[in-house]
């Protein structure tokens, strides 16, 4: 029995580790009661894996069995894999003893298509039912909706999880046809709308009383692969940006593609995944985000794909070098936001620290500002002007700054540059 | 040069700034009573804790600052970081000489120090709900030895107690040896002296632990392992979110 228990755990550990997705913010969930479990507003990880992935929410998979056969995924029917299944009593057992110890934020459940979409949906719904239900447990939850699921039980999940996802996974119909044949994009798209509009209504009644009964108070987000197909970086980042204007989605994942199943010939042979590309794109949906930058400025018809070498923000300053330089004592809050070294953190530092005097170079390096990098794009008094981007030649600065990043950096080692 | 002295408490210091203003005394250090350095040549002054006098100081801040700066102030002196009466002292100092709210001169170098320490203080106080590890003892309590830098358990007391609501629960601080624990009703300090939890690896001793435990370990373990992705193994982006000192007493990270 506990023999068991434990395999089951990693096969099913193992199967759901793909998705990328960890987040546990975004609801803030009081406890009613003498009960279990809170939902804190900024997310909690409580671990991090040898990958260097926090560890939130226990991700765990219903069942790895699946009628699909998606070319870019481990689970896919004509793999010779170890299969389990946990029933829902497993799962609600197995997430209230690691939470109860602190392990983790919530759960994360996905599953496998058995049968059809809805079969699946109601297994994984009486999961998240049972536990906000019957155990009365206000912890995290998210879960995904399996594509091509009907409105009602889209519904129904919305209104026991705090964040429903559906992965769309290929950024191109075209091109997630012929990785997934038996996904239809419709499929996708439908569950996708059907809990926007859920957040919708939510968000209207909210107006007219408080009282009004939650639909996933943390938005939803998906996840796209990367690598697996030829799209552009354009191509993924406007699907992002529609995602995120329309859909009103919370986060965009970006995974790069492992090559799980690589006797599959649709398929890329790749040595490793492409993680510098997965972290270019992060950040350059950070700058969309949290920095004001329309799409089009990061990616566009003349430069379709992120610079590999520099990120996304580096590159756009040293493409205009008629910005430059800016005038931290003078300049607005979203310009001093463009200045590669300085990030939200402190460009807010520096608005409210100079309105008690001039900013010198030395009081900006306490701020946390990259003097390092910021040094080229800066005027603040008394810095020599002498190497400013538009007095160098900007090949130059790009030169320079790949070659301080090269000599820092192992083979292998992108992740670790933080994210500016 | 002069000493101050008083009794450690949050009054107490609020108190010995009310007699620094008040007598317009300069003090080079601030200390517990039973502060062991005999300094040649020091004048000592013993300060006695007076809630008026310090209710008098917490309001006049209170009137100054912000919310999240005015804790700070809190914060900070209940940390026992290296030097924080004197650093907050000289916070203080200029705050009360100002017309103004200075919190954000960052220009200013105690301004900024006070800052930054605050933000230290904070991320640790995060660290302990990230990593508190809970073990169930036999009599259903769920106990977690933790070993921070600075003293931040008091912090975090009340998430674990709206979080934790049903479960009677003990947070335990090795290196200053006292703890909190959480009877399902209320929150109380208390000292134990046990030899069933091991101060190496804060592990409690198989005989008192509840049956299932060490199951849950086990599983959480395999979960640990499980849900790492070999092909991007990255142990030194996971030690710069995860410092290798708080490993000891992390239930995954033990064999
Ligand atoms: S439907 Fe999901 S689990 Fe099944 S093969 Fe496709 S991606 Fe994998």
């Amino acid at each position: 029995m506990r023999q068991e228990s434990l395999e089951k755990l990693e096969i099913l550990a193992g199967a759901a580790k793909y998705d990328v997705s960890c987040a546990s913010s975004g609801t803030q969930r009081e406890n009613p009661g003498k009960t279990l479990g809170t939902a804190s507003a900024w997310g909690i990880c409580h671990s991090f894996a040898d990958d260097g992935r926090c560890i939130s929410l226990l991700k765990i998979m219903l069942t790895n069995y699946c009628i699909y056969d998606c070319a870019y995924c481990v689970n896919r029917k004509s793999n010779d894999v170890k299969r389990a299944a946990f029933s829902s009593d497993e799962i609600v057992d197995l997430t209230i003893e690691f939470y109860r110890r602190n392990y983790i934020e919530g759960l994360f459940l996905s599953s496998g298509v058995m049968k059809n979409a809805d079969y699946t949906m109601e297994r994984m719904v009486k999961v998240v039912k049972d536990l906000r239900l019957v155990h009365r447990y206000n912890g995290y939850i998210h879960m995904k909706s399996i594509p091509g699921a009907s409105a009602q039980l889209v519904r129904e999940a919305g209104t026991y999880a705090d964040r429903l996802s559906v992965n769309i996974e290929i950024s191109t119909e075209q091109n997630l046809k012929y990785l997934a044949p038996d996904k239809d994009y419709q499929g996708i798209m439908k569950p996708m709308e059907y809990i926007y509009q859920g957040i919708l209504e939510y968000k209207e009644e909210r107006q007219k009383t408080y009282k009004a009964p939650k639909f996933a108070p943390a938005g939803q987000s998906t996840q796209l692969i990367v690598g697996a197909t030829p799209e552009s970086d354009k191509q993924i980042l406007s699907l992002a940006s529609s995602l995120y204007s329309h859909n009103k989605l919370k986060r965009v994942y970006y995974s790069g593609f492992i090559p799980v199943n690589s006797y599959d010939k649709r398929l890329p042979a790749l040595s490793a995944p492409p993680i510098v590309r997965e972290h270019r794109l992060y950040q350059a949906d950070w700058l969309y985000r949290f920095y004001r930058f329309k799409m089009d400025e990061i990616v566009n018809d003349a430069n379709p794909n992120l610079d590999l070498e520099i990120d996304p923000k580096l590159s756009y300053a040293l493409k205009h070098p008629e910005l430059f330089p800016i005038d931290v004592n003078k300049a607005d809050y979203e310009m001093i936001l463009r200045i590669p070294g300085v990030g939200p953190r402190s460009a807010n530092l520096i608005i409210m620290g100079r309105k008690h005097g001039r900013l010198t170079s030395d009081k900006l390096r306490k701020m946390g500002v990259v003097m390092k990098r910021a040094q080229y794009f800066i005027t603040c008094g008394e810095l020599s002007s002498s190497n400013l981007v538009s007095e160098v030649q900007p090949e130059y600065l790009k030169k320079l700054f790949t070659e301080q990043v090269k000599a820092k950096r192992k083979p292998n080692d992108a992740l670790q540059l933080s994210l500016w | 040069m002069v000493v101050l002295l008083y009794d450690k408490t949050f009054d107490g210091f609020l108190s010995v700034i009310f007699e620094i203003f008040k007598n317009k005394l300069k003090p080079e250090r601030i200390e517990g009573f039973e502060s062991q350095e005999n300094i040649l040549f020091a004048e000592k002054i013993s300060i006695g804790t007076d809630p008026e006098k310090a209710a008098r100081v917490w309001e006049a801040l209170k009137k100054r600052l912000t919310e999240r700066a005015y804790n700070a102030v809190y914060r900070i002196h209940l940390s026992g970081a290296a030097d924080a009466e004197m650093i907050l002292y000289r916070f203080m100092l200029k705050v009360f000489a100002s017309p103004v709210n200075i919190e954000e001169n960052f220009g200013d170098p105690d301004v900024l120090r006070i800052k930054k320490l605050d933000q230290q203080i904070c991320k640790e106080a995060e660290r302990i709900r990230q990593f508190v590890r809970f073990q169930k003892t036999a009599d259903g309590i769920y106990y977690a030895l933790m070993d921070p830098q600075f003293n931040v358990i008091p912090i975090v007391v009340n998430h674990f107690e709206a979080r934790f609501a049903d479960q009677q629960w003990i947070i335990y601080d090795s290196r200053r040896n006292y703890g909190f624990y959480y009877n399902c009703e209320q929150t109380m300090v208390i000292n134990l002296s046990s030899d069933k939890v091991n101060p190496l690896n804060g592990k409690i001793s198989s005989d008192i632990l509840a049956e299932e435990e060490l199951h849950f370990q086990e599983l959480w373990k395999k979960y640990f392992k499980s849900t790492c992705i070999e092909e991007r193994r990255n142990e030194k982006l996971q030690m710069q979110h995860m410092p290798k000192k708080y490993w000891k007493y992390l239930t995954e990270k033990q064999g």
